[in-house]
């Protein structure tokens, strides 16, 4: 008994050491948008976050009316084959991909009825995750919106500016049916389908950003690879305690370009990279301070930007 | 008879000779006339008025001088220099331009190379520049009760080729930023560098690649003008490089200096915020604006005696000369700036104006020495790189004074 007290007390002061030892690249989840599994009633019940969006669903479309709680009960199994039975499925109380689809159809909204001709110029993406909204843009116009679902509180969407690095048609199941891969450094972030299709305009996904089937397959056409997806939203400041040298990547950059652009020295994409464009501006804020000119930054620089906590 | 009438002659052609040069004087400068006939070369008459029938349109580039400082842009202050100048001249336009602190030399000096500088260039970091193509000198539009105004210049000696290159529109009082009471209060009647013996063990963290460090001890050691005499230093700037670096090295057998010399540069700032007990120096305007912000009364200045930089502007005219009148009203609008408006900034920035206002009495005070263009190339490919060797590679003071 002595022994498991002992134990226990071991792993909380485990877990409170958790954060120190934990980067803000490590902290950093990648979208994990895996394939969907087959959901059916087991025992013990299966639990997941796959679930309560199938109950948040189900609850929706008014054929659940239990507790909001991840788990596949009984209640729960009972409420899909209504739903399986009222739409012509099979009833099995599974939830499969033809269950998916079919949930989701119900809310498929139009991505656009007319039909428009390819864009020309320079074409830029931006994501506002408060709006939950994907606008193209050509030259600088407004070409096209399209409602996205994005990041859940706890694993956010990445706010900054990338650019697409990779574009397919056979990413897997859970992803739809195109993925357009961004150039995130602390993690795989898309934008892509989903078979979940009632999740969009809610913030229900691991960071990527998830578009309507249709949305994405149009999307993909019109974009080109190195194409600049700008993803506007919150993001908790990072306080950098160590100098950070031309090169590097990761959370503790972009805090650097942020402060940077914060102060009025522009530093290029928000990207998290530290590039030329980063290396020019902290040169330029060595230049105001008359510091040493190495485009490095240094303490000096850091204290200077209110980056160390 | 004939003697009377001599010196009649005499007098005659000498009242004659007076009258002419009474009458040149009105509207040429012998400098003017010396350059544009004896030399044949091109010359600016600063005696030509500005033509009121004419619009002048005058291009300005600045830094960002109120990054760090204000929550608003440049475009304030220069919306109030533009009020000040259209009051007194009303077919003066002024149009502004902002160059990076880092790059902006370099965007001047393209400017010269295409021949098209913009007419003011107001430089608030530390280059002096003097281009003698298209910049105009500005002491030639100065009369002599408007230069006793100007109490930075030493008009005695004063400038490059006898002629002043920048209009004076900001003062900086010298100084370092230590922690309170950094330096006892029974040492502060000391000169300057004797006060610094007297510092805690690696209390003094001096940031040796502010080329402003080099130039305010070798003013401190007494150097006025860096020179040099058929290619070497005259025996003035090397008995002041050679005491300037006994005397580092002085402090550097004391212990005062921090010891890891080669990080000093990366962290001075760091130690003065985390530790208060230090000194830290050069200290430029926008780091005094930092520290006294996040710092204020823990902190204190100490004043390097009565040394001074001035912050200029710099007229320059184009290659596709726009006339004597365009020369003229871009030194007017110099003028008003430097006399008028630049009280703002100074205000804002922590600096004095250059123009003293009334009768007040002229301080007496000492610039840092200006490295003039011709001994531009020995300073930058000698002095400097020797300068970090001796920080960096930790050298004697005989060892680097062999690098001369």
């Amino acid at each position: 008994m002595s022994f498991n007290i002992k134990a226990i007390l071991f792993l909380i002061f485990l877990l409170s050491f958790q954060g120190l030892f934990f980067s803000p690249i490590q902290a950093a989840l990648p979208c994990e948008c895996l394939e969907d599994r087959i959901l059916t009633l087991t025992d013990p019940p299966m639990a997941g976050y796959d679930i309560l969006l199938l109950q948040e669903r189900l609850a929706e479309l008014t054929y659940y009316h239990g507790p909001l709680n991840g788990i596949y009960s009984v209640e729960l199994a009972k409420a899909v084959a209504s739903f399986q039975e009222e739409n012509q499925l099979e009833v099995d109380g599974e939830v499969g991909p033809s269950t998916w689809a079919a949930l989701a159809g119900e809310t498929m909204p139009a991505a656009g009825d007319e039909k428009r001709k390819g864009p020309q110029g320079e074409i830029t993406i931006e994501v506002d995750t408060y709006s939950r909204v994907l606008t193209l843009y050509v030259d600088g116009k407004v070409f096209k919106r399209y409602p996205v679902a994005i990041g859940k509180p706890s694993t956010k969407s990445p706010v900054g500016e990338w650019a697409i690095i990779s574009k397919s048609k056979d990413w897997g199941d859970g992803f739809g049916t195109r993925w357009l891969g961004l150039n995130v450094p602390w993690g795989i972030y898309g934008i892509h389908g989903t078979n979940k299709s009632w999740s969009i305009g809610r913030a229900e996904s691991q960071g990527c950003i998830r578009m309507y089937n249709r949305d994405v397959e149009e999307l993909y056409e019109l974009v080109p690879l190195k194409t600049r997806v700008k993803i506007i939203g919150q993001r908790l400041p990072v306080k950098v305690n160590r100098p950070l040298k031309p090169g590097q990547m990761g959370l503790s950059v972009m805090q650097l370009q942020d402060n940077l652009l914060k102060i009025g020295i522009e530093s290029g994409y928000r990207d998290a990279r530290y590039g030329e464009t980063t290396e020019a501006a902290v040169r330029e804020l060595e230049a105001q301070f008359q510091l040493k000119l190495d485009g490095i930054a240094d303490w000096n620089v850091l204290y200077l930007l209110d980056l160390p906590g | 008879m004939r003697k009377r009438y001599i010196v009649s002659i005499i007098i005659l052609i000498a009242f004659l000779a007076g009258l002419i040069s009474v009458l040149l004087n009105r509207f040429y400068t012998l400098d003017y006339i010396y350059k544009l006939i004896i030399k044949r070369e091109f010359a600016v008459n600063p005696r030509v008025e500005i033509n009121p029938e004419r619009e002048y349109l005058i291009r300005l580039w600045h830094h960002p001088f109120y990054r760090t400082i204000k929550e608003v842009d440049e475009r304030e202050f220069f919306q109030e220099l533009k009020k000040d100048i259209e009051a007194v001249y009303p077919n003066i336009r002024l149009f502004t331009g902002e160059v990076d602190f880092a790059a902006g030399e370099e965007k001047l000096r393209e400017a010269i190379r295409e021949g098209n500088p913009p007419d003011i260039y107001f430089n608030t970091g530390t280059q002096v520049f003097i281009e003698e193509d298209l910049q105009i000198a500005v002491s030639p539009y100065l009369d002599k009760q408007e230069r006793e105004s100007y109490y930075t210049v030493d008009w005695q000696s004063f400038g490059f080729r006898d002629r002043l290159w920048g209009w004076p529109v900001l003062v900086c009082r010298q100084y370092w930023i230590g922690g309170k009471d950094i330096l006892g209060g029974e040492y502060r009647n000391l000169p300057f560098l004797e006060q610094l013996f007297y510092l805690k063990e690696d209390s003094l963290l001096l940031n040796y690649y502010d080329e402003s460090l080099l130039k305010q001890l070798l003013a401190l050691v007494g150097l006025e003008k860096f020179k040099m005499e058929k290619g070497e230093l005259d025996p003035d700037s090397h008995k002041a490089l050679e005491e300037v670096f006994l005397f580092l090295h002085g402090l550097r057998e004391k212990g005062v200096l921090y010891k890891d010399t080669k990080a000093l540069p990366d962290i001075f700032l760091k130690k003065l915020l985390e530790d208060k007990s230090v000194l830290i120096g050069p200290v430029n305007p926008y780091l005094s604006h930092f520290i006294t912000e996040r710092l204020g009364d823990e902190v204190e200045f100490i004043y390097l005696d009565n040394l001074v930089k001035t912050y200029e502007l710099y007229i320059f005219r184009q290659k596709d000369y726009k006339g004597d009148d365009h020369s003229r009203a871009v030194m007017e609008a110099a003028r008003i700036f430097s006399r008028k408006t630049a009280g703002i900034l100074a205000e804002e920035l922590g600096l004095a104006k250059a123009f003293l206002d009334g009768e007040g009495e002229r301080p007496e005070v000492k610039e840092l020495p200006v490295i003039h263009p011709e001994y531009k190339d020995y300073w930058e490919e000698v002095v400097w790189p020797a300068w970090l060797e001796f920080w960096e590679q930790n050298l004697s003071p005989a060892e680097v004074m062999n690098r001369f």
